[in-house]
């Protein structure tokens, strides 16, 4: 049977009707991304850099602050006790030779923190490129300086040396950490002149700016008081202790400054002490210098029988900064600029009652204080601890270890006031678990710069 | 460099002059034939019904009814012409034909002997046109649908298990929807897909294992959604050398699914039907440890209370499984038209208590010839599945009914109590709660069609275009209800993930035959593809659910939601010229030049050569006769071609992108921790193929030998940075993996008597996969979701096992904690051999190696399959197939954790709390994953039918079928977990042979009906 030519005729065109579009619709070698935007799209345009200068402070206040502090530094200086036997938690706890250089805790101190380093310096780079307001500049690269010296902060508190910039290189130098703390409050310093220079915007102040502020202070005062407050810490643990002086006095303690979370951005020390419960807070604060009466103990925690699982250490409920997924955390307690003072006065060899008398400010603080940490403690005359320099310096541990329960400075105060430690074999449950972390392996076996590992 | 522009204009251009080109050539002049005859079994003249008839050259043709006979119309110039009749396992017979005045042309009955040889089969994949064996440089194995169809099983892929030589199929589960993976010699890529490119009926389809819900190793891999039955024939070409034509795409090979057509003739209405029945092979033992006075122990050791008993969960767990499939399809011509159209029903329960699969078919296929040069075809095929699931748990989960099972303890009587709840066990979930509360499913709607034009405008000339469209959405939920005893999920769970998968090829080929020297016939090809596909997913899952309702919506805590979309787009062209010399000498090259969107501007263009030739020595004079009497065909061929893998990287990996995180409020983003690169290359495959294919005994043996060697270079791997670069991790083209093989395929006629025929086919693989090129201090590269016990090794094969191992002294003797040199005895234990376990300074439990090392390979050292076929007088027939693979590892987890004194639900913790094995024994060999590596060895007889054949008279129908057939009824080996095959990895590339709580395998048995009217 012969059909007509018009069968064909229409047969085609239907298939050109059909083959034409699915031709067309394909021809796309370079499709856009519509899940993400790529780097150059981020850092080419006004709008990606103000959404990477908030999501640096977003993974500085949750990742960031989970790895360095409570999964970190807190575990090795014994204020946080492990509760679960997972080897890399264990390891930690164990510390000295135990804690391997593949150590997944250690490991994420090191690259979280240089994350943050990272987007500060894309940061730096390209806002300046970018079609930005020059007060939304301003405000943006302040803010990416004092995120970069926080995290470099962070590393320069937990290893002995440590590069001061990424290299996409791979093969970042090193510099001793005294170096990386001065890189730190060069930053710091950096970032106060270019608030001082141009004014922050309006705009940045509400829209790029994700601290919370306390009162009627702007955000902007806010960042002005964190940045004196870090100047302060670095400094002090520089070794620049009148710069460290001029600094505690320019913080306003009036004014609280806090990371605020939520259910998108939770906060870490909830995750771990309660979502998870992978760790748990030791009693008396996880140090024995801690008087019995000391009232901050009741404001950080709530009494409980538990013991810790594997290593059976006495943990108490969480309570302070860490009950909610949604509880505010600050960037530092006001206190510390007191105890800065203190310290700092005590190695210029100022009075020793000078020291003392600013040491009881803090011992004898009834309230109302910022956050509520109050000691509720006699003054150090009453505990018939003598007035000398060394007596004093364990006195300023003590109410560190207190009073800045958990902002992550237990470690290096411990190396700096406490008592020397260096059993590789056995470090015991109330001292440092180590004084520096091995460097990552991911580092080691990448970066040909990376020095030899400390021995404790 | 073509930009993008000009290319798409050259593929309009050249669309549009093949209309121009159909719509212009007059058509000749043409007289209606009909022509008809008889095909018999020349050893008992028996009718053969299936025969395929064609004239030569031309589309018309059809297949033989039932008695023999056929009839089929052809529109024809008049003139000389040959007609072919070939048939699977017999000698192709071809027949001059003259057409003239007469219109009704009657042929002598044809009469087929049976070979055992194939030379004369015609294959086309990886060739682009028909061609004969013979003609071809590379193996291609195929396989027709008698052979698919007479076992029940829910895919496609698990009917093809253990008949091709150097194509390894596992079912890893014996879930009724579970997965089945496919592999055609060996792995070649890490972080891809290892399975290969499918094309049905032109059309590319996706045979992806979307992980929506966690389910634990049972993932359905999408080719389940076509209907075996519908099936007529499948080809596979198993590497670069064969399938370089389909470039960047054919790292893997490339299967293709040829599905039934309508023949010329009478109607045929077929209607086939069958009951099937699964039951578990073997169970695990579990710890019933009792003291002397009967009282069952806990794990501490002591008695448990009074009431209390050791439970055996399995016996909740798994239950006898029923299942139907029922099928009908009805085919035949109407004037020029020729159609085939079917619908099916399969329904299974599964052996997990509560698991079901249900799947409902629908295919059409319509073929007319518009005029002696023109045939159009369209199909379309609709699928539906759904799936009630019952969670393993596996390695990331805690909810699942064998988790449940195997972390135990067995000590509390699972059942419902008097309040009508579920004890809570202790460590995971209680399986029965995990069977009976939670509910979990997915369901799959698919629709894949394809328009084909093939015409013939000259002589010699052929064009052929294929739209193929192949989409599909699948739908996951998971729903946990409040109160369940699982550990994190007391407040209930939703989750719900959709996948929205589109894909299409656009294909044009040309091709141009002609003679151009006396003995000289030149074959040349042109073609061009255009691939497109989208992939895109959507999921929301929530906790704290509201008493009753089930979906996310009503979850308070813990929502999370996400969407990805993930386009790519494929451009080919391919030249390809062929010559043979004499019928005896047969040389093809083919270039292919071919771009991809996942890979930067720079590097996404590649080019995929192929050179292949045959040599049919026996064509020649100087084969005497006396040879011809012994080997009466002998060809040589060989082959070498590249091609590419593309599915290592996915639609954006290239770049760094940044992710959305918003903070106090205001929009943030965040880069990713691995940073892009933008310079990676495809991976690319090098295969080189040498063969044979010969036959003896007047083709009564017919022997496929095949070398191959693949290597495939700039392997796509994730490595490490140093975090001081602000990243993590990075793309890299890397190291190389190498395949080496061989494979022979032996098919006899062992005994052809009038009332008896008997043919069998052995087949032998073997393969040696070994990684190279890691680079950094270990070369190694631990493989994702494997718990870190399967890696990428330099020098050692892809997923090989990596762990704790026995401490061996300086004589590679296994030691105990004391030191004592131990011997492994025959039930598997470690005892020490020249002291006393538990004496002072024999603690007789074995002690693990400072250093973590390769502890096993799961792949086999070669495998075996035979199958034998019997026919018994005209109405009996026979068949079984065995097969097996040897001295592949398998990592028995479920063991290890089965031992462990804290769970202890195994009898291996019995022994231990009964004082057959020292105290401490499963804590020390815990972490000794070599302890928990087992020979995984296996023969299986993997099917048995019979069939027996009524050709009643006076009723309406012509025959009627009887079958009664088997599935996995036993199985031969020394491994103590439920079956060698399992793998909790599913289909992931790169962990295989994983035993974690995997449903195993189940032994099937069916009865059926086959009515044909």
């Amino acid at each position: 049977m012969f059909r007509p030519t018009s069968l064909p005729r229409s047969l085609i065109s239907v298939l050109v009707v059909l083959a034409l579009p699915l031709v067309t619709a394909s021809c796309d070698l370079s499709p856009t991304n519509e899940n993400n935007p790529t780097e150059d799209q981020t850092l080419s345009s006004a709008e990606g850099v103000r959404a990477l200068a908030v999501g640096m402070q977003e993974f500085y206040a949750t990742d960031v602050l989970n790895a360095t502090i409570p999964r970190g530094g807190a575990i090795t200086s014994r204020e946080i006790a492990i509760n679960n036997t997972f080897s890399n938690l264990v390891e930690m706890e164990a510390g000295g030779d135990d804690l391997s250089t593949s150590n997944a805790n250690v490991e994420a101190i090191w690259s979280d923190n240089y994350r943050v380093v990272r987007m500060a310096e894309d940061l730096i780079e390209n806002a300046p490129q970018v079609n930005l307001s020059a007060g939304t500049q301003s405000g943006i690269i302040a803010t990416a300086r004092v995120f970069k010296a926080l995290s470099l902060g962070n590393i320069a508190l937990a290893f002995e040396q440590a590069p001061t910039t990424t290299d996409l290189s791979g093969s970042a130098p090193f510099e001793p950490r005294q170096e990386v703390l001065q890189e730190a409050t060069t930053l710091l310093n950096d970032a106060l002149s270019t608030l001082n220079n141009t004014a922050p915007s309006e705009d940045f102040a509400s829209g790029i700016l994700s601290v919370s502020v306390s009162g009627n202070a702007s955000p902007v005062e806010g960042l002005r008081n964190t940045i004196h407050a870090y100047r302060a810490r670095f400094n002090l643990l520089a070794g620049n202790d009148q710069a460290a002086i001029d600094a505690a006095n320019q913080v306003d303690p009036a004014v609280q400054v806090t990371f605020s979370y939520n259910d998108q951005s939770q906060n870490p020390y909830w995750q771990e002490l309660v979502q998870s419960g992978d760790l748990a807070l030791r009693d008396s604060l996880g140090s024995n210098l801690i008087e019995p009466g000391d009232a901050r103990i009741d404001f950080f925690t709530d009494p409980s029988d538990a013991t810790s699982t594997p290593n059976g250490l006495g943990i108490e409920a969480p309570d302070g900064f860490f009950t909610t997924a949604s509880t505010p955390a600050p960037l530092f307690v006001p206190d510390e600029m007191t105890l800065i003072r203190a310290e700092a006065m005590l190695n210029q060899d100022a009075p020793l009652s000078e020291v003392e008398s600013a040491i009881d400010s803090v011992r004898t603080d009834l309230g109302p204080s910022p956050f509520g940490i109050e000691a509720g403690l006699p003054p150090y005359s009453e505990t018939g601890r003598p007035m000398t320099e060394a007596s004093l310096q364990t006195e300023i541990l003590r109410q560190r270890r207190a009073e800045l329960y958990l902002q992550g400075l237990a470690l290096a105060d411990s190396r700096r006031l406490g008592p020397e430690v260096s059993d590789r074999d056995n470090p015991s449950f109330s001292e440092r678990a180590r004084n520096f972390y091995p460097y990552p392996d991911q580092e080691s076996r990448n970066n040909p710069n990376t020095p030899e590992n400390p021995d404790f | 460099m073509l930009n993008l522009l000009d290319r798409y204009t050259a593929l309009s251009a050249l669309l549009v002059g093949v209309i121009v080109a159909i719509v212009g050539t007059p058509a000749a002049a043409q007289t209606s034939y009909t022509i008809s005859g008889q095909v018999l079994d020349a050893t008992n003249d028996e009718p053969l019904p299936g025969a395929n008839v064609q004239i030569v050259g031309t589309t018309y043709g059809t297949a033989t009814m039932g008695d023999g006979q056929f009839t089929f119309e052809a529109q024809l110039e008049p003139g000389g012409y040959r007609v072919r009749v070939s048939f699977v396992g017999f000698e192709t017979v071809t027949r001059p034909i003259d057409l003239g005045d007469q219109q009704r042309v009657t042929l002598d009955p044809v009469r087929m002997n049976v070979s055992a040889g194939r030379v004369e089969e015609v294959v086309v994949t990886g060739q682009a046109s028909p061609t004969r064996r013979k003609e071809l440089g590379n193996a291609i194995s195929s396989i027709e649908a008698a052979e698919l169809q007479e076992t029940p099983k829910s895919s496609a892929l698990q009917s093809l298990q253990g008949k091709l030589a150097g194509v390894r199929i596992q079912q890893s589960s014996g879930d009724p929807a579970g997965g089945t993976d496919i592999r055609l010699r060996g792995t070649g890529t890490v972080l891809g897909a290892a399975g290969p490119l499918i094309v049905l009926d032109g059309v590319i389809v996706s045979n992806d294992s979307p992980e929506l819900i966690q389910i634990g190793g049972t993932t359905q891999n999408r080719l389940l959604d076509i209907n075996p039955n519908d099936i007529a024939r499948i080809e596979v070409v198993k590497g670069a050398a064969a399938a370089a034509l389909y470039g960047s795409r054919a790292n893997n090979g490339v299967m293709q699914i040829f599905t039934k057509t309508g023949e010329t003739g009478e109607t045929q209405v077929t209607y086939s039907t069958r009951i099937e029945t699964q039951a578990i092979r073997n169970t695990l033992d579990v710890n019933m440890a009792q003291n002397d006075q009967g009282q069952f122990l806990g794990n501490d050791g002591s008695p448990l209370p009074d009431g209390q008993r050791r439970w055996d969960y399995q016996d909740f767990i798994f239950d006898r499984a029923y299942g139907t499939d029922q099928y009908l399809s009805v085919s035949g011509s109407s004037g020029d038209t020729r159609f085939f159209t079917s619908g099916g029903y399969f329904g299974t329960q599964g052996i997990v208590d509560e698991s079901s699969f249900r799947r409902y078919n629908g295919t059409a296929r319509l073929e007319h010839t518009l005029n002696d040069w023109v045939n159009v075809t369209a199909g379309a095929r609709y699928a539906f599945s759904e799936s009630a699931d019952v969670p393993n748990g596996g390695l990331n989960t805690l909810y699942g009914a064998m988790t449940g099972f195997i972390f135990g303890p067995n000590t509390t009587d699972p059942r419902k109590n008097d309040l009508g709840e579920f004890p809570d066990i202790g460590t995971f979930s209680n399986p029965i709660e995990v069977q009976s509360r939670f509910d979990f499913g997915q369901e799959t709607s698919r629709f894949i069609g394809d328009l084909q034009v093939n015409m013939t405008p000259l002589d010699g000339l052929s064009i052929d275009y294929v739209i193929g469209l192949d989409t599909y959405e699948q739908t996951g939920t998971a729903f946990i209800p409040r109160g369940v005893g699982t550990n994190g999920f007391e407040t209930g769970f939703s989750r719900r993930a959709e996948l929205s998968n589109l894909q299409y090829n656009s294909d044009l080929n040309i091709r141009y035959e002609t003679t151009i020297a006396e003995g000289v016939r030149s074959t040349s090809l042109i073609g061009g593809t255009v691939q497109y596909s989208s992939q895109e997913t959507f999921n929301a899952q929530s906790q704290d659910l509201p008493p009753i309702a089930e979906t996310v919506g009503g979850g308070t805590s813990s929502r999370e939601f996400g969407e990805f979309r993930s386009p790519l787009t494929v451009y080919g062209v391919f030249g390809q010229q062929s010559f043979g010399v004499a019928d005896r000498l047969f040389v093809t090259g083919a270039l292919r030049l071919d771009a991809s969107s996942s890979f930067g501007e720079e590097d996404r263009w590649q080019l995929y050569p192929k050179v292949s030739a045959s040599y049919v020595l026996s064509e020649y004079d100087f084969w005497s006769n006396a040879l011809r009497s012994i080997i009466p065909s002998f060809k040589l061929r060989g082959s070498v071609g590249w091609s590419g893998g593309l599915t290592s990287i996915g639609a954006f990996d290239r770049f760094t992108v940044y992710n959305s995180q918003p903070f106090a409020g205001n929009p943030g983003l965040q880069p990713s921790d691995q940073r892009g690169a933008e310079g990676v290359v495809p991976e690319r495959q090098r295969e080189i193929e040498l063969g044979t294919d010969f036959s003896l005994f007047s083709e009564r043996v017919a022997i496929e030998f095949t070398y191959y060697n693949q290597q495939t270079n700039d392997l796509l791997l994730t490595q490490s940075l140093a975090p001081t670069t602000g990243f993590d991790t990075r793309l890299g083209n890397v190291g190389t993996v190498e395949n080496n093989g061989i494979e022979l395929r032996v098919r006899g006629v062992a005994l052809d008597r009038e009332n008896f025929r008997w043919v069998s086919t052995a087949t032998y693989s073997r393969n040696r996969n070994e990684v190279s090129g890691i680079p950094g201090e270990t070369g190694r590269v631990v493989i994702p979701s494997s718990f870190g016990v399967s890696v990428a090794e330099n020098g050692e094969p892809i997923g090989s096992f990596f762990g704790g191992a026995f401490k061996r002294n300086e004589n590679g003797r296994v030691v105990d904690t004391d030191g004592n040199v131990m011997g492994e005895d025959d039930d598997g234990y470690w005892r020490p051999a020249n002291c006393t376990a538990g004496e002072s300074g024999c603690s007789g439990i074995p002690a693990r190696a400072a250093e973590d090392q390769i502890i096993g390979n799961p792949q086999p050292d070669f495998s075996l399959a035979w199958i034998n076929q019997f026919q018994i007088g005209d109405n009996l027939r026979f068949r079984f197939q065995l097969d097996g693979e040897f001295g592949q590892d398998v990592f028995n987890f479920t063991r290890r954790i089965g031992a462990f004194p804290p769970f202890g639900t195994l009898e291996d913790y019995e022994r231990e709390l009964e004082g057959n094995l020292p105290d401490g024994y499963g804590f020390g060999v815990f972490n000794i994953f070599e302890n928990w590596i087992e020979d995984g060895s296996y023969v299986k007889l993997r099917e048995v039918a019979v069939s027996y054949t009524i050709r009643p008279n006076g009723l309406p129908f012509q025959s009627v079928q009887f079958s009664a057939a088997g599935r996995n009824l036993f199985s031969i080996d020394d491994y103590s977990g439920y079956d060698p095959e399992v793998n909790i990895g599913g289909q992931r590339t790169g962990v295989r042979g994983f035993d974690f709580v995997v449903p195993p395998v189940p032994r099937t048995f069916s009865l059926g009906a086959t009515l044909t009217f």
